[in-house]
C-alpha cells in the first residue's frame, strides 16, 4: 500500500538522547581528520617541563593576582581550554612552545599539575597569527605590548599592510595605525611606560610631539619623582589594605591593591614579608 | 549476465519516468512514431528497448533540461546507508532518461559495477590506472548501454591513497583528470567508498554536488554531524566553495518508531538539504534491482514504493542540477 505526499512520512518527537546525539555543533571534536593536520591540530596531555614560552609571546606583564585566581579556577574545574602549542624543533621529544595559554600553564604549575591539555599544531606559521588574536580578543595587553605584537607581525610578512591586521582582528585601521605608532618611541621610553602601566593617550600623544629622549625624559619626569597613573595618583595618602577581625575570621579588603603601580607593588610586597616574618 | 538489449520498459515505467506522464500519452507517441516494441516481450505488456525509451523520455521530459550541476557523488563515510544502491539507481536512469552519464565507481569493493554486471574476476583498469596515469579515461571507461558508461572497480583501487599522497595538488587530482570529460556527457556520477579518504577528498573537491544518504537510525544521524563538522574544516581549509547537499533519508520503515524519530531530526537541523517530507522507503524491490542487476524500472510493478520513491527522487536531482528551458 502505499500513500502519495506528505503522508508517506510519519513524524514523532525525538527523545533527548537522540537529540543530543544527532544535534550539529559548530566544533564537537579538535581532533583533525585527513588532510587537515595543519589546521586544527592535535590534543595531547603535555608534562608543563616541556612547554616553554612562546618567543613571540605578545603578553609581558604576567599578574600575580590574576594567576592567583586562574590557579583556584584550575583547582576547582580543570583546565577547561586546552592551551595552543608548537613544536619547539622538528625532533620527537623536543619542548613545545606555548602560543597561547600561558597564563593557564603558570596557574596548573602553581596548582601542582603535571600534565595539561594542549593543542598541537603542525603548521607553525600560523602561530603569530593565533597568539596574537587570541589575546588580543582580551583586550587588556598594554597599548605598547601590542604596538610590539603589530610590529612583530609586519616585519615577519605574517601581514603585508596595517589594513590587513585590521580586517583579521575586526578593528579599524586608525586605531591600528595609532598604536604601531607607540613603536616608533625609543625602547627606554616604552619600557618605562610599561613598567609604570601608563595607558593614557594624552601622555602618547604628547610623546610622539617630541624630536629627541631628552624632551620625552623630560616630560615623563625619568629620574625625577615619579608621575603616576591617575587613580594611584589621587591615593596620595589612602588604604590600600584593611585586615579586620570579626567573629573569629578574618576579612581582607585589599581592592585599592590594583591601581598600585609595580614599583609600588614591589614596595608593598616587601612590606608585608616584613609582617610575615613577624608573625613565625 | 544481464543484457540490457532483452529487457525493456513498459509503457507505465516509461510515463512515471518522463515525468508523470499517462500511459496512453505514452501510447499515442508510441504510436504515431511508429516505435515497435521488443519481439519477445508478452503481447499484454509490451516492452520497449533502452534505445527506443531514451528517446521517448528525452523527447517527452528531458529535452527542457541542461545538466548544471553535473559532477555528483553519492557520499558518506558511514556504511551500509545504500549509496551504492541509490547510485545504481540514479545513474542507469538518468541515462534511461536520456541524459549522458559516466558512473564512476569509487569504492574498491566494486559492488556498483557488479550490478552494472561488469564482474571483478575480468581484472578491468579502475580510476586507480586513470589517475596514476597508467591508462587513459578512454580505455578505462565500459560502455553499459546507450547513454550509460561506467569506470568500475576492483580491489586495485585500495592503491590509489598511496599513488594520491605522492602527487602535488593531491586534493585535486581526480578534478585535474577527468575535468575534460565533461564536455562528453551530461553527468558525471561517482559512488564513494565509506572512509575519508585522499580518493574521497578528491571526490568532493571534483562535485557540485554531494548525495548524502543516510539511514533513518540513530548511528547515521549522528554520523551526518560529524560529516558536515568534517566537510566545512575541509572546505574552508581547501578554499573551496561546499558542493551543494542533498541528503537522502533512506530504509525508512513506516512501522517503527525510531524512523520517525530519525526523520524529526532530519527535518529540524537538515530541513534545508533535504526534499521535503521524502525518504526512500525501505523495500525488497531494491535488493532484488541490486542482485540481478536491473534497474527498478525493467522489473518493478505497477505498486512498487521503491520504484514510487526512485522516480521522486531521481525527479528530484534533475530539478536541483538542471536549469530548464523555458
Amino acid at each position: 500500500m502505499s500513500t502519495k505526499g506528505k503522508n508517506k512520512i510519519r513524524y514523532k518527537e525525538a527523545s533527548s538522547v537522540l537529540k543530543a546525539m544527532a544535534a550539529p555543533s559548530p566544533v564537537s571534536s579538535v581532533r583533525s581528520s585527513l588532510g587537515l593536520e595543519g589546521v586544527s591540530g592535535d590534543l595531547y596531555s603535555i608534562k608543563v617541563e616541556q612547554l616553554i614560552p612562546y618567543k613571540n609571546q605578545a603578553r609581558k606583564i604576567f599578574v600575580q593576582d590574576e594567576i592567583d585566581a586562574l590557579a583556584q579556577t584550575i583547582k576547582e574545574h580543570g583546565i577547561r581550554q586546552p592551551l595552543t602549542v608548537i613544536r619547539a624543533s622538528e625532533e620527537y621529544d623536543s619542548k613545545y612552545q606555548v602560543i597561547s595559554g600561558e597564563r593557564r600553564l603558570r596557574a596548573a604549575i602553581q596548582v601542582g599539575l603535571s600534565k595539561v591539555p594542549c593543542i598541537v599544531l603542525q603548521d607553525a606559521s600560523q602561530a603569530n597569527e593565533i597568539a596574537l588574536i587570541e589575546n588580543l580578543h582580551r583586550k587588556d595587553l598594554h597599548p605598547i605590548e601590542l604596538a610590539e605584537a603589530y610590529n612583530g607581525l609586519l616585519e615577519n610578512g605574517f601581514f603585508s599592510s596595517q589594513q590587513e591586521i585590521a580586517d583579521k582582528l575586526a578593528l579599524r585601521k586608525s586605531i591600528v595605525s595609532e598604536t604601531l605608532k607607540l613603536y616608533t618611541l625609543p625602547p627606554e621610553i616604552r619600557t618605562y611606560l610599561l613598567s609604570q602601566n601608563l595607558k593614557s593617550r594624552d601622555i602618547f600623544r604628547k610623546l610622539l610631539t617630541f624630536e629627541n629622549l631628552d624632551e620625552m625624559k623630560a616630560f615623563l619626569k625619568i629620574g625625577k619623582p615619579q608621575i603616576v597613573s591617575g587613580k594611584a595618583r589621587a591615593m596620595k595618602s589612602a588604604s590600600i589594605l584593611r585586615i579586620t577581625l570579626s567573629e573569629g575570621s578574618y576579612n581582607i579588603q585589599k581592592k585599592a591593591m590594583n591601581v598600585l603601580n609595580q614599583e609600588q607593588k614591589k614596595l608593598l610586597k616587601e612590606k608585608l614579608l616584613e609582617i610575615v616574618e613577624q608573625l613565625s | 549476465m544481464v543484457t540490457y538489449v532483452d529487457n525493456g520498459l513498459t509503457q507505465l515505467s516509461i510515463g512515471k519516468l518522463a515525468g508523470g506522464v499517462s500511459a496512453s500519452t505514452i501510447s499515442r507517441y508510441i504510436k504515431s512514431n511508429k516505435i515497435q516494441p521488443l519481439p519477445q516481450s508478452s503481447s499484454r505488456k509490451l516492452r520497449y528497448s533502452v534505445k527506443d525509451v531514451e528517446q521517448i523520455i528525452g523527447n517527452i521530459y528531458t529535452k527542457k533540461f541542461t545538466s548544471r550541476r553535473k559532477v555528483q557523488t553519492f557520499y558518506n563515510f558511514k556504511g551500509g546507508t545504500g549509496k551504492t544502491s541509490l547510485c545504481f539507481q540514479v545513474s542507469t536512469h538518468f541515462a534511461l532518461l536520456g541524459f549522458k552519464v559516466l558512473v564512476i565507481d569509487a569504492d574498491p569493493q566494486g559492488h556498483l559495477s557488479t550490478s552494472l554486471s561488469i564482474y571483478n574476476d575480468d581484472n578491468h583498469l579502475t580510476l586507480f590506472d586513470v589517475i596514476s596515469g597508467h591508462a587513459t579515461l578512454e580505455e578505462a571507461v565500459k560502455p553499459v548501454f546507450k547513454g550509460l558508461d561506467c569506470i568500475p572497480a576492483n580491489l586495485s583501487l585500495t592503491r590509489l591513497e598511496v599513488a594520491l599522497n605522492q602527487m602535488a595538488k593531491r586534493e585535486e587530482r581526480v578534478r585535474i583528470i577527468l575535468e575534460p570529460a565533461l564536455t562528453h556527457y551530461d553527468f558525471i556520477l561517482f559512488d564513494s567508498n565509506p572512509t575519508i579518504s585522499q580518493l574521497n577528498r578528491n571526490l568532493i573537491t571534483f562535485s557540485n554536488q554531494l548525495n548524502v544518504v543516510c539511514e533513518t537510525q540513530p548511528y547515521s544521524l549522528n554520523g551526518l554531524k560529524i560529516l558536515f563538522e568534517d566537510l566545512n574544516r575541509f572546505c574552508e581549509s581547501m578554499q573551496i566553495q561546499r558542493p551543494n547537499i542533498n541528503i537522502i533519508p533512506n530504509k525508512y520503515e513506516d512501522r517503527t518508531s525510531s524512523s520517525a524519530e530519525a526523520m524529526t531530526i532530519l527535518r529540524e537541523y537538515y530541513g534545508e538539504f533535504m526534499k521535503a517530507d521524502f525518504a526512500v522507503r525501505k523495500s525488497e524491490d531494491v535488493n532484488i534491482s541490486a542482485k540481478n542487476g536491473l534497474p527498478l524500472s525493467f522489473f518493478a510493478k505497477n505498486n512498487s514504493i521503491a520504484f514510487e520513491d526512485i522516480v521522486d527522487l531521481i525527479h528530484y536531482i534533475v530539478e536541483q542540477s538542471c536549469d530548464v528551458e523555458k
